[in-house]
């Protein structure tokens, strides 16, 4: 059964895009159906393989997006100046056209639903993973408290914005924080600046309650946050982490 | 061959002809920890082999610096698709630590601090084997944003190293 289950995970399989949407100017979401999807769970990735027709080939890691939903995927993918796939990915890719990739992927950065507290700390498109964990803790109705730290360059930046918005609407449960590094809404209480010990933490999110943290984002945004919660006393053993990008880097 | 993706060449960088297919060349180094960079003690390090039989060999933080080190430059090959060609590494070989026990262990479970845990094929680990060159680990260095880990062969199993 495990063997079968790691094959399942290492095969290629041809997806169709059903639809894509933008996300930001830069990002976009694309979804996907896929045939013989094994299905997947929250802050799980997959490998995607774009072929040139002279047989080269590149691939590249994305976080799923969406919730857990049969065999529809969900990825969201933010155009890198001088990517080799994500500019295709995300200005060129459209509807009816065909996919390859392999997963899922991962057994670690992943959240199931349980009555605990999780705490969320995301830097730019480090949010995919933890928005597909949100979307799952509201399709599987579990009501554990949820707070999403989000720090953005710039409020045009955001991912999924109109969304989170809606979902904490009626939703005691879910708290959504954004941290501005370079340009606030009008009005925004503070300056723009780097994500602080003073934004991790908020009434009922101290670390004696002992939340599941989950943190992704660029190298460096990660480290300076996962420094930042070790510091405030959280355990990290309950600090998992995602990383991408190279090092240094810090949205 | 894949599925032909329409209206995508890629584009292959400097370099390229290097790297096996599927994978990206970096020349920043890509740091891949599953959680918090550990905080581990200098005067409480150790790095301990324990053999199949339970014989176990540990050397503290100065004993392991006095130990001969050496220099090697690789190509390392990630798993998760990058690349990072003619990477210097300065470490003590692992055939030097495995002299001091005895095994005929086919297989190692490499644990790090930070609770990450690996296994693979002793004879990777181990440079006496023919066709496998590089095996090195642990240096000192101190937690930053981009942390090279201590490299414990050249299939890219990271270990971590202390911080001081």
């Amino acid at each position: 059964m495990a063997g079968a289950a790691v094959l399942g995970r290492l095969t290629w399989r041809v997806s169709t895009v059903t639809s894509v949407r933008d996300e930001t100017a830069t990002a976009r979401t694309i979804a996907l159906k896929i045939p013989g999807w094994p299905g997947h769970r929250a802050g799980q990735h997959v490998d995607v393989r774009l072929t040139s027709a002279d047989g080269y080939s590149a691939q590249r890691s994305y976080s799923i997006a969406s919730a857990p939903d049969g065999g529809q995927v969900e990825l969201t993918v933010q155009r890198l100046p001088d990517g080799e796939v994500s500019p295709y990915l995300a200005q060129v890719l459209d509807a009816g056209d065909l996919l390859e990739l392999r997963g899922p992927i991962g057994g670690w950065f992943v959240w199931e639903p349980a009555p605990a507290p999780v705490l969320l700390i995301a830097g730019g498109s480090g949010v995919v993973p933890l928005m597909a964990m949100i979307r799952a803790r509201a399709a599987t109705g579990t009501h554990s408290p949820f707070r999403l730290v989000y720090s953005v360059r710039a409020p045009g930046d955001a991912f999924y914005a109109a969304e989170l918005a809606e979902r904490q609407r009626g939703d005691d449960g879910l708290h959504v924080a954004y941290v501005y590094t370079r340009t606030t809404p009008p009005g925004w209480p503070v300056p723009p600046g780097r994500i602080g010990a003073g934004q991790l933490t908020a009434p009922g999110w101290t670390p004696d309650r002992s939340p599941a943290v989950f943190v992704c984002g660029p190298t460096g945004f990660v480290e300076t946050a996962a420094n930042l919660l070790v510091n405030a006393g959280h355990d990290p053993r309950m600090i998992k982490t995602e990383r991408f990008g190279p090092s240094g880097g810090q949205s | 061959m894949g599925v032909v993706t329409p209206g995508w060449t890629g584009r292959r960088r400097p370099g390229g002809e290097r790297l096996p297919p599927g994978q990206y060349l970096v020349t920043d180094f890509p740091v891949l920890s599953a959680g918090p960079t550990p905080r581990v003690d200098l005067a409480s390090w150790e790095f301990r082999v324990t053999t199949e039989t339970g014989q176990a060999r540990s050397w503290d933080w100065a004993s392991f610096r006095a130990l001969p080190t050496e220099r090697i430059t690789v190509d390392l090959h990630c798993v998760t698709k990058w690349s990072k060609l003619r990477t210097p590494w300065r470490g003590v070989s692992v055939d030097a630590l495995l002299a001091q026990v005895e095994t005929s262990a086919g297989f190692a479970l490499a644990r790090s601090y930070g609770g990450y845990t690996t296994n693979l094929p002793v004879a990777i680990c181990s440079a006496a084997r023919p066709g496998s060159r590089s095996s090195t680990t642990a240096r000192r260095s101190e937690p930053s944003t981009a942390v090279p880990r201590g490299s414990w062969c050249r299939t890219c199993t990271c270990g971590s190293r202390p911080s001081g």
